[in-house]
């Protein structure tokens, strides 16, 4: 594969009047690779995704598509480019398969080649089954991987995927995360979108968070983890002479966001799991009468309260 | 076991049949999918959903219904008189409004329905981001309005032919008007599309919708009308000489608006960065190419009537100020893309600069093009100076010259003004097309309306009639000139020049604007794209010249490569 991003945000900015939706965006995704994009509602993450779809227009900066600018060379970017946008287009009176035979001829498949993608596609998502079904009948579950199904159907180098999981069941969401891994796995770079970082958690190699328009932190989701564990949350609780327990913890230099509710304690300690004994083992050398010690390391979505501050734009 | 083989197992029989015939239909079934291969795709999903829609079957069934119950009642009240008089005629009014019907509401209405609905189901964007090209989609859309006018045609064929055995009415008439009908219908179909394009907003959509509909009804009053007054005339005689010139020059209307209003459509869902009015400018010269020599004939046929020029003049007038409404409003940056495709020289950039897209190119495109117009018109003064007298009428010269300076200068300058108010309020708020013909038209109206209601007012000149004060309203200028014949050799002079400065200011003030857009030079292909556009296209290396094919020839004595 090539070496340039296949997906390239370069500063990207969109105005809404005088909502600045997307604030600056820049981040890169490689072939092969599938990158969470994540962000409370409003965030900006439909709008930045239909830019990179050519279906809305930077008001500065731009997007390209592998190499090529979503400004200048739209045809060639939607011929490599599968978007699936966070609502179903529906049409009256088509089936599943009538559906999807449209697109591949909007795409421009032909003969032997449109019935070998339709069935590759139709197998890839379980739609096989289901194929003389009306397309308006479809539960919500189906008419994602419909909708999924319609994306590659053109068998795009580059996927994006507006909050493909929304309403989903709990299985078919594993499923769907098998699915977003063996699309990475066939080479192609796929941009996801979701509220929920652990949703995301598990297939993206790197995750980018954004919250009103500013991208506010990207990585690799175990360059995150490995910051998680670096700091543990930590649950105490005490018998005895509580108040005394208290101004202990509150002493303590090493320890953070102390909060205490009656004979409870949580707080944020940094360090592994050997200065996490130390600490337990200063606490009863101190007299504390501890009878329960907890040590959690932050869950992403943690992190990701932590990263985004719940502002809405 | 033996008598099952004995036995002609029916069973074995049938299957071998069947198998035959699977074999068939598998052939046909294959020739289909070839031949659908090459049909645009919004066509075939169209028609398919089409087979599968109540609304399309109850339509369809009521037609046929109705084209029944008229035959039975034309039938029962004709009663014997079917065998010796010419019923024909009548019936066949009967069928016209009923066909007409579906033809100038159902299939536009469907047309335009079936283009914005795609925009609020969502769906087109969709359309959007796969690889069907506008044109494509507007092409799929009016095919698949085509197919659905070819149903209804089909429904009511039988009883068309059946008027045909009931005499009164002849072939050639039955054939010219279906034709009519059939044009006509989808000159609504392609109107209807294109707002359907120019709809972008919801409230636009609305708006433009009861536009349709009215538009709509309005045309089959009016066609219905026209055919009933057609079958009352009697027949089409192709020996008519004016009826053939008349179809023939609604034809070439017909064509040049359908092209027009097509590649309007197109350019209206087009992106932002592919260039979307080359193809229009030129479409535009194609329509008045054909303008001037249906006028020149014309004139040249029916004893070369001043009338004719003035009529012609003022047309063209009416037509580039409308065009230029709308070229003035686009965006005057040339988007790399466009500039991709510039001449490379600064001569070839000079000359094509006219086609490019931009409100300065617009603009002096529209003027160029009336400007040829009004060149057409005096190489025509010239001309009659050598047709003697008895052969045609006399010309009043200052009044047809008068009247054609002074529908240059207002054109140059209500396009002028309106020009330069778009690019005053595009620094403030995006103008689009739509915008930009309302501008232009509230300037106009103002131009022709200030100076009436001052003059209204003012009770000294109340009464006066035409005073100097209303130069700036050409209908009412123009109207006392042509009509009136209000004004002396003296004032004609006067007002040419005053309005001639003035149009030359404007034109003057608006070249500054108009250069920067020639300016702009071509940007290189970027590499990227070269790459694809190699990969995608590659390049055959042919020979230059005679030499070098005989020595491929020579290399490849066998011709197997070729
Ligand atoms: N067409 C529009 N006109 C005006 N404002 C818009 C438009 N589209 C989006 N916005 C605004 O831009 C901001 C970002 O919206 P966007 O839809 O990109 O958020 P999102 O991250 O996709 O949120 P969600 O998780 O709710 O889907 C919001 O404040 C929204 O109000
Ligand atoms: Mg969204």
């Amino acid at each position: 594969m090539s070496s340039h991003p296949q997906i390239e945000l370069r500063q990207v900015n969109r105005w809404f009047g005088d909502t600045h939706a997307v604030n600056d965006v820049s981040f890169e995704v490689y072939a092969g690779e599938v990158f969470g994009y994540i962000g409370p509602n409003g965030a900006g993450k439909t709008t930045s995704m239909r830019i990179l779809a050519t279906l809305d227009e930077a008001t500065s900066g731009d997007a390209l598509v592998d190499g090529f600018s979503v400004v200048e060379d739209p045809d060639r970017v939607r011929r490599r480019l599968g978007f699936m946008p966070d609502y179903f287009g529906t049409y009256d009176n088509v089936d599943v398969h009538e559906y999807l035979d449209f697109f591949a001829r909007a795409y421009g498949l032909r003969g032997t080649e449109r019935s070998r993608a339709l069935a590759f596609v139709e197998d890839f998502t379980g739609l096989d089954k289901l194929s003389t079904k009306p397309i308006n009948g479809l539960s919500k579950g189906m008419k994602q991987r419909l909708c999924l199904g319609r994306t590659m159907i053109h068998d795009p180098s580059v996927m994006v995927l507006d909050e493909p999981a929304a309403g989903l069941d709990p299985r078919a969401r594993i499923e769907l995360r098998e699915m977003i891994g063996r699309l990475a796995d066939l080479g192609k770079a796929v941009l996801i979108s979701s509220h929920i970082l652990t949703e995301l958690a598990e297939v993206c190699d790197r995750v980018g968070i954004i919250e009103q328009g500013q991208l506010v932190a990207v990585g690799s989701v175990d360059d995150i983890s490995r910051k998680a564990e670096a700091t543990a949350m930590v649950e105490v609780r005490f018998v005895g002479d509580v108040p005394r327990a208290h101004q202990w913890l509150h002493d303590r230099r090493d320890l953070h966001e102390v909060r205490i509710d009656e004979r409870k304690a949580t707080l944020t300690h940094a360090g592994d799991e050997a200065a996490q004994a130390q600490l337990l083992r200063e606490m009863i050398q101190a007299g504390l009468k501890v009878v329960e010690f907890r040590c959690r390391t932050k869950s992403l979505e943690d992190i990701f309260l932590e990263v985004t501050e719940g502002r809405v734009q | 076991m033996s008598d099952a083989v004995a036995i002609d197992n029916p069973t074995v029989a049938d299957e071998g049949q069947s198998s035959a015939w699977r074999q068939r239909l598998a052939v046909l079934d294959k020739w289909l999918e070839a031949a659908g291969d090459r049909l645009n795709p919004i066509l075939v999903k169209e028609t398919r959903q089409a087979i599968k829609s109540k609304q399309f079957a109850i339509t369809f069934v009521l037609l046929l219904m109705l084209c029944w119950i008229v035959t039975i009642g034309g039938l029962t009240l004709l009663g014997p008189g079917v065998y010796y008089s010419a019923a024909g005629g009548e019936l066949l009014k009967a069928y016209m409004f009923l066909l007409l019907f579906p033809l100038a509401v159902v299939v536009p209405f469907s047309a335009f329905r079936s283009l914005s609905s795609e925009r609020e189901e969502n769906t087109y964007d969709l359309l959007r981001v796969s690889t069907l090209s506008p044109h494509q989609i507007v092409r799929g859309k009016l095919g698949s309005a085509a197919v659905q006018m070819g149903v209804y045609l089909s429904a009511v064929a039988p009883c068309i032919a059946f008027t045909y055995l009931l005499r009164g009415v002849d072939v050639v008439t039955i054939a010219v008007m279906l034709l009519y009908a059939t044009l006509g219908s989808l000159g609504l179909a392609m109107t209807s599309l294109f707002m359907a394009a120019l709809a972008q907003g919801k409230h636009g959509q609305v708006l433009l919708s009861v536009g349709v509909v009215t538009m709509l009804l309005g045309s089959f009053a009016g066609s219905a009308g026209l055919a009933i007054a057609y079958l009352d005339e009697g027949r089409y005689e192709v020996s008519r000489e004016e009826l053939r010139i008349f179809s023939a020059g609604a034809l070439t209307f017909y064509l040049t608006t359908f092209a027009l209003l097509y590649l309007a459509a197109v350019a209206l869902i087009s992106y932002r960065s592919e260039n979307r009015s080359t193809s229009l400018r030129w479409a535009m010269i194609v329509q008045q190419a054909a303008f001037i020599g249906w006028m020149a004939w014309a004139w040249l046929r029916f004893n070369y009537e001043p009338e004719g020029l003035i009529v012609a003049l003022i047309i063209g007038a009416i037509y580039w100020y409308a065009m230029g409404t709308m070229l003035t409003s686009e965006s005057p940056e040339l988007s790399n893309r466009v500039r991709r495709r510039l001449p490379q020289s600064s001569m070839g950039r000079l000359v094509r600069g006219l086609l490019n897209p931009g409100p300065g190119t617009g603009y002096l495109f529209a003027v160029a093009c009336f400007t040829g117009l009004c060149l057409m018109a005096c190489a025509a003064l010239v001309y009659v100076q050598y047709v003697p007298l008895s052969q045609r009428r006399n010309y009043q010269y200052p009044e047809i010259i008068g009247g054609m300076i002074l529908l240059w200068c207002y054109l140059v300058t209500y396009l002028g003004v309106g020009k330069l108010i778009i690019a005053g309020i595009n620094r403030l708020v995006p103008v689009n097309a739509i915008a930009g013909f309302l501008l232009h038209v509230i300037f106009l109206m103002a131009g022709a309306g200030i100076p009436l209601v001052i003059q209204l007012s003012l009770r000294s000149m109340r009464n006066a009639g035409y005073t100097a004060l209303q130069l700036s309203n050409p209908f009412w200028t123009l109207g006392e000139l042509l009509e009136g014949g209000g004004f002396s050799d003296k004032e004609i002079i006067l007002q040419s020049i005053v309005l001639g400065a003035v149009a030359v200011c404007i034109l003057m003030v608006n070249m500054p604007g108009t250069a920067r857009e020639f300016m702009q030079g071509r940007v290189a292909l970027p590499q990227r794209v070269a790459q694809d556009e190699a990969e995608l296209h590659p390049v055959e290396i042919k020979p230059q010249n005679p030499w070098e094919e005989e020595a491929e020839a020579a290399a490849d004595p066998d011709g197997t490569e070729a």
